[in-house]
């Protein structure tokens, strides 16, 4: 029996529920699967209490979409149409979580103070303040962040359990407070796969906290966790190289080298470790040894500063015994320094001129290198650990021999820090975003017109080419010729704020040593992959209670678009589009990250486009609107124009800050580079004296 | 000791003696911290650029707003001119927990006529089993009895592919009609049943 149990698996839930236990408690939204409870609760529920847990599941199942635009005035008119009376203090926590999630911080927070109070589930409660927490902090506002997380008592959901931890200690380190942000941390409590991230952050916390040796015990956790994925060896060569650092900064070289030795020699934490034992191995006295590491790194890109630094390293280390040899790599370091000086001049000269960035970076040639040496740091696959450099040190020992292999970078290289930033990118995908919003208003705003149009006299062939229009570009497969209902497959969707965690994987750990993590690339926009599963031609149901049916797919659909499902059209209305599905769909297109915030705006905008026309179709078809709807019309308009002449200017305000944030990158680069140029010349002329002295 | 100081921190004249040589090892290690620190120091440098971010986002918020009272009359203009109380039907979608279970298609008919078919992405399955309600249909219906034909195809948690169908009949009054198509777990079969539900 047990077995069979066992093999049940959800059976058995059912048949615990209906033998009277309540396996889903709880609010609506409780738990992991929020709406969980409610579906458990779908016999017990009589008919006015369903239909309110369908039209909150509604809403909810369009978040989940990220259709906020969709879900939240579908709640609202819920709310105002006496549908949600029953559990409408749960449904106005949704609506307000909706609201969260579509980006109004300002509403949200002053509507959960009034709403999250002891009428609410305390899970769920626990759940609204950290996303509030979580959206104050990703928009840097870390004290608002707190103050939101104080408001958490009890226990948190299972499924945030270990990002309420994370979230805790990015907002108090970004406060300064590292001893309570350590102190949140001691011990993990969420899944596993995030303790590396506790352990990490927790030691970054004690780090900051000036406890050195208790740092030193949760980063080697890290380093001593299994990992295969590339987040992990990613974190793990972090603590790695965090340890080799501190453990330098202590006086305990040979253990330093032993943990910066165990980094990946292509991992993205590759050219500090790299530099790093080269230093080390040079204050041992062991020349060679520190000779490898930087040879392989001034193959690199030399846009990183390690790089950088690496030129100037390399020949201080003959710079006695083959002062020729030394001058001639520090000629070579003057010349690319120099190089590189003129490029980002260039590149500030172009932007301050009014050149957008993306123009800069596609007028950049494609990556040129000196040497045929591939020197990125991030290739993504583990490789084998810097201590493989030993093997080749004999070979690279040679001073002044081997070629310097300077590797040029591009615009993409020499920003590259600016493009991964978070900051960066959600402005570029906005100035995107926004300029799709803007071709979406200007399709709206012609079917305004059209709509205006029809409700002239003969306005019919208007009407038909806006209505064919319509679903000519909203058809994708499946849901092109199904009036109401939702965006079908293939849509590119980024991750939901109200799922899962909302923040960034490489947001789970903190840069060093400051910890704050402002700066790391954005991975929420995913997009979702699509269902290969090929479908037959044609269905054939067996009905209860004898008889069968047939329903062709999506191919038979389109191919007869016309057949005799037309034919029933006085039954049924709303079949016009059918007349209308395209004979062959376009292709899907690829799906496109789009950013969090403005990404609704853009769905927004199409839908409404789209709600518009559909009114303009229902109009063709001989419900003439009346005079109430011309003045609506008009405001529409008028509402719609205003909103275009402010998404313009936004685009502006939108390019002109991206300049700005690439003016300050190339600032950053300009000055290290100038530095390390002023430093190369010197040393040049020391060369050049000891030359002469020999 | 000076001129050791400057090898690679600062600026200095040139030297001819080579003795700041022998410092040089502890000095780089100097360097390599210094190096380290700056560099994350800069990283945490207040930006401007962030503070102008923050005044986008403002701005993008205002739109959103905007955005949102548009399309909330929208939806009200659509519900009044398309869809009359009187004669509207909405079909509701609903999956109770079933773990792996995955929903390919649905199909609806009335009275012999297709109103949609829909197929499911991955997407939209999670958002069912989150507790999410799809609407597969929202239109007009006369009032009167209709024949409703509801059939589903999906994977269950096995990998096997299965089809249900329904048909029940509908009576529409003068009342909006709900139709719930809830699809729920079968006690001794891996494959769920589909039921109907009208509200």
């Amino acid at each position: 029996m047990l077995t069979l149990l066992r093999k049940s698996g959800w059976r058995c839930h059912l048949l615990v529920a209906m033998l009277g236990g309540s396996v889903f408690g709880g609010s609506m939204l409780n738990g992991s699967m929020p709406g969980s409870s409610m579906q458990a609760r779908a016999d017990e529920a009589p008919g006015p209490t369903r239909l309110q847990q369908l039209l909150s599941g509604e809403a909810l199942y369009r978040s989940q979409l990220n259709d906020y635009l969709s879900a939240i005035p579908q709640l609202q008119l819920a709310h105002e149409e006496g549908l949600l009376t029953d559990s409408s203090a749960e449904s106005e926590v949704l609506l307000t979580r909706l609201k969260l999630g579509y980006g109004l911080r300002g509403e949200a927070d002053s509507e959960f103070r009034a709403l999250l109070d002891e009428r609410i589930d305390p899970q769920l409660r626990n759940r609204a303040w950290y996303e509030l927490a979580r959206s104050f902090y990703q928009q840097r506002n870390p004290s608002s962040a707190k103050a939101v997380l104080d408001n958490i008592q009890g226990s948190v959901p299972d499924d945030i359990r270990g990002d309420h931890q994370l979230l805790q200690s990015h907002v108090l380190i970004a406060l300064g407070q590292h001893q309570q942000a350590a102190q949140a941390l001691e011990s993990w409590r969420g899944a596993k796969s995030l303790r590396g991230y506790g352990y990490y952050n927790r030691g970054i916390a004690l780090m900051l906290a000036g406890r050195d040796t208790d740092a030193l015990v949760s980063l080697k956790r890290v380093v001593d966790l299994p990992a295969e994925s590339e987040e992990l060896l990613a974190l793990r060569d972090k603590a790695s190289v965090t340890i080799g650092y501190t453990l330098a900064r202590q006086g305990d070289l040979p253990q330093a080298r032993k943990y910066l030795q165990r980094v990946r020699l292509r991992g993205p934490s590759s050219n500090k470790a790299l530099l790093a034992s080269g230093w080390i191995a040079q204050q041992q006295g062991q020349t060679k040894q520190a000779l490898a590491p930087w040879m392989e790194l001034r193959k690199r890109a030399l846009s990183d500063p390690a790089v950088q630094q690496s030129l100037l390293a390399v020949p201080s280390l003959y710079q006695q015994s083959a002062p020729a040899s030394a001058v001639k790599d520090y000629e070579a370091a003057v010349t690319a320094f120099s190089r590189e000086l003129d490029s980002i001049d260039q590149a500030t000269a172009s932007l301050q001129q009014g050149h957008n960035l993306g123009e800069l970076l596609a007028a950049e040639p494609v990556k040129t290198t000196v040497t045929a040496v591939s020197g990125t740091s991030d290739s993504g696959l583990p490789k084998p650990g810097l201590s493989a450099l030993g093997a080749s040190a004999s070979r690279l020992s040679e001073p002044g021999l081997s070629e310097p292999g300077l590797s040029e970078p591009t615009s993409s290289q020499r920003m590259g820090s600016l493009l991964a930033s978070r900051i960066f990118q959600q402005t570029a995908r906005g100035r995107s975003d926004l300029r799709a919003m803007i071709d979406n208003l200007d399709e709206g705003l012609r079917s305004v017109d059209a709509l205006a149009r029809l409700t002239r006299p003969g306005s019919d062939r208007i009407a038909d080419e806006v209505v064919t229009e319509e679903y000519r570009t909203r058809s994708t497969p499946g849901t092109a010729a199904i009036p109401g209902a939702s965006v079908g497959r293939s849509q590119a969707v980024p991750v939901n704020p109200l799922v899962g965690s909302g923040l960034s994987i490489r947001n789970r750990f903190l840069g060093l040593p400051t910890g704050y993590p402002g700066d790391f690339p954005d991975s929420e926009v995913i997009a979702l992959p699509e269902s290969s599963q090929e479908l037959p031609d044609s269905y054939a149901f067996n009905l209860p209670g004898g008889g069968s049916i047939i329903i062709p797919n999506r191919g038979d659909w389109h191919r007869n678009p016309t057949g005799k499902w037309r034919a029933h059209n006085n039954s049924v209305p709303e079949l016009s589009a059918l007349a209308v599905a395209p004979a062959n769909p376009q292709p899907l297109s690829q799906p496109q990250p789009l950013s969090p915030s403005l990404a609704e705006l853009v769905t927004a905008l199409s839908e409404t486009r789209i709600r518009i026309r559909r009114i303009v179709s229902r109009a063709k078809l001989g419900s003439r609107p009346g005079g109430q709807l011309d003045e609506h019309i008009a405001s529409l308009r008028q509402r719609i124009v205003l909103l275009r002449d402010r998404t313009v200017v936004a685009v502006e305000h939108y390019e002109q800050h991206a300049r700005n944030l690439a003016l300050e990158e190339l600032q950053r680069s300009h000055d290290q580079l100038q530095h390390n140029l002023r430093q190369a010349r010197l040393e040049l002329a020391k060369s050049y004296d000891s030359a002469n002295a020999h | 000791m000076d001129r050791a100081v400057s090898a690679f921190c600062t600026e200095s004249k040139p030297a001819r003696s080579l003795s700041w040589l022998r410092l040089l090892p502890m000095l780089l290690l100097c360097c390599l911290v210094s190096f380290f620190f700056r560099s994350a120091l800069a990283d945490d440098a207040p930006s401007v650029s962030r503070t102008d971010y923050s005044t986008l986002d403002l701005q993008v918020r205002t739109l959103k707003k905007e955005v949102l009272a548009i399309n909330r009359e929208l939806r009200l203009l659509e519900e009044e001119m398309l869809y009359p109380s009187a004669q509207q039907l909405v079909m509701l979608l609903s999956v109770l927990p079933q773990p792996d279970f995955k929903l390919a298609e649905i199909s609806i008919m009335l009275d012999g006529v297709v109103l949609a078919l829909h197929r499911y992405s991955d997407a939209e399955n999670a958002a069912l089993a989150k507790g999410g309600t799809h609407r597969p249909y929202m239109g007009r219906l006369k009032q009167g009895a209709h024949q409703l034909t509801v059939s589903i195809s999906g994977r269950t948690a096995e990998g096997d592919t299965f089809q249900r169908a329904i048909r029940q009949p509908v009576d529409k009054q003068q009342t909006a009609r709900y139709i719930e198509l809830r699809v729920e777990p079968a006690l001794f079969s891996d494959v769920p049943l589909l039921n109907i539900y009208q509200w």
